[in-house]
């Protein structure tokens, strides 16, 4: 119980201090474009919740990067698995996957307008595509990273192909799937905000943006505060799923039961 | 035991190309397992014991040759053959239970409550019961080993093979492991071949020891062990045939085969009428 106090206290004093750094610094600030924080508060408090932003601006924001992130987590692991699996279809493509993965996600937004159009549709794509490419080359890189000894025990065993894939390469490969998942995590966020910044008319993007062309300032500063929790927050999520799937992995195994009878 | 041969080897040979140069490892061997038979092969290290087990186990095809079990050519996955490792700590999955890992030869091919329960029962056998929903790496190396016997188990096989399975537990656990194995085949009937470089350990658990030898490997000796199928640590190995049968296995390792010697021996010619 102390440790975990403890822990709570290591991950927390520095947010701690910096808050009310900026609390203290901002508090008789004149600046139209740094509020004090106490404004920003009460003003996030009374946009998001009372006024109800959240459910017209925060969850569509979400809902793109829920189907957007899934798409890519999918097509992601799917081909991950193929192109692992058949390390020349992997070589005969890699010169245009690296090419692909090198396009940054938000250049190919003006490409994804036109071709789709502004719609949310085109969002989930430009998210879905940004945040596949750690997730492929993540799931590619463990696929062909199992174990030889494991591969003998699934040859040995002449384990069918179901068994070999979903209870012997994939788990092998999670570690390295999830740390890929993670980064791709990342990058979905920044780009839920980037792709709401050209043609929508709601979402987080879109209210800060427009925020900021009519100067409300104080309104600015909230969407980003809303956007930090939010970005914290499915990290959090994403970080219980992680250590429930790798449960068995070393990184993860504190506090599970030794046997230590014969 | 049976005099019905379950595993045949003739002729098998081996050879590696490595940067267009060709190493035989096996020369030409021929044996057989008899039905329910203790077989272990022992041989310097190096000698290419574990290409052997990889060629019997099927996960190596050899260069010449041909193994069949009960007359048929060896097949990846063959249920009548089965395998224990080793590394117990990296063959075991540690994403899997102790329960999954034994259970996970027969998915595909028996229903879901039928494998548990040939699982349930084949851990019972090695005396781990208690600890089916434990994870591998919760329980000691021993444990470990015993876990991977019971998945070799699982598949009810005409053949366990075991490359060095207790070499990397302590003494104490390493005597333990030996008399489960002795105490399986005695119970199930099935034939084991095992690979050691341990010969104390090669005579007191075989009904016949193989004594592999020379560059490319062959067969040096097939030695029958005449104690029977109960044996007991301390009364088996203090025989006096014990004894004779260990010197004489030690000498058959290490003496040269006419005239091919380990590359190591290979400095000093003059060495050859010093020994004998």
């Amino acid at each position: 119980m102390s440790s975990y106090v403890g822990r709570l206290t290591l991950e927390l004093w520095l947010p701690v201090v910096l808050v009310a750094l900026w609390w203290f610094a901002s508090m008789n600030s004149t600046s139209a474009f740094f509020p004090p924080l106490r404004r920003i508060v009460q003003d996030t408090v009374d946009v998001w919740f009372i006024q109800g932003h959240i459910s017209s601006d925060v969850l569509p924001s979400l809902t793109n990067l829920l189907f957007g992130y899934a798409i890519a987590l999918t097509v992601g692991v799917a081909l991950g698995l193929l192109l692992g699996l058949m390390p020349r279809l992997y070589d005969a493509l890699e010169p245009e996957l690296e090419f692909l993965r090198a396009v940054p996600a938000v250049a190919i937004l003006p490409v994804a307008i036109i071709a789709i159009g502004l719609g949310d549709d085109m969002r989930i794509t430009v998210i879905a595509f940004g945040s596949f490419w750690p997730i492929l080359v993540n799931t590619v890189a463990g696929i062909r990273s199992t174990d030889p000894v494991v591969k003998d025990v699934a040859t040995a065993f002449g384990l069918r192909p179901a068994t070999r894939l979903f209870s012997v390469r994939l788990p092998s490969a999670a570690p390295q799937i999830l740390a890929g998942a993670r980064t791709a995590l990342s990058i979905a966020v920044v780009l839920i905000l980037v792709s709401e910044m050209s043609g929508a008319f709601r979402g987080l993007g879109n209210f800060v943006l427009a925020a900021q062309r009519n100067f409300a300032i104080t309104d600015m500063w909230s969407g980003m505060i809303i956007l930090g929790m939010l970005g914290y927050l499915v990290n959090i999520i994403f970080r219980v799923v992680e250590s429930q799937i790798l449960r068995w992995h070393p990184a993860y195994r504190e506090g599970a039961k030794w046997v230590t009878s014969q | 035991m049976g005099d019905v041969a379950v595993v045949e080897a003739s002729g098998l040979g081996h050879e590696y190309s490595t940067a267009g140069v060709t190493t035989r490892i096996l020369g030409s061997l021929e044996f057989i397992v008899a039905s329910g038979e203790f077989v272990c092969i022992v041989g310097p290290s190096g000698v290419g014991k574990t290409t052997l087990l990889r060629c019997l186990a099927g996960l190596l095809r050899p260069t010449f040759g041909s193994i069949t079990v009960d007359g048929h050519p060896i097949a990846r996955g063959n249920s009548a053959l089965s395998l224990v490792f080793q590394d117990y700590g990296r063959s075991l999955l540690p994403w899997l239970t102790v329960l999954a890992n034994v259970a996970l030869p027969l998915k595909g091919t028996a229903p879901r409550a039928e494998r548990r329960d040939r699982a349930v029962s084949a851990l019972h056998e090695v005396g781990l019961g208690d600890v089916l929903e434990n994870y591998p790496w919760q329980l000691s190396g021993g444990m470990q080993q015993r876990v991977a016997i019971a998945r070799a188990l699982v598949v009810e096989p005409r053949v366990i093979l075991m490359d060095e399975p207790f070499a990397s537990v302590d003494a104490q656990t390493r005597e333990a492991l030996e008399d489960l194995v002795l105490r399986i085949r005695n119970h199930g009937g099935m034939s084991v071949v095992l690979i050691t470089h341990d010969i104390d350990e090669a005579i007191y658990l075989a009904d016949r020891v193989i004594v592999l030898g020379g560059r490319p490997a062959e067969v040096r000796a097939n030695i029958p062990i005449p104690f029977g199928r109960h044996r007991e640590q301390l009364a088996t190995k203090a025989e006096p045939e014990f004894a004779e049968l260990r010197a004489r296995v030690h000498q058959l390792i290490g003496a040269p085969d006419d005239g091919r010697r380990p590359a190591a021996d290979q400095g000093n010619p003059r060495d050859e009428g010093a020994r004998q």
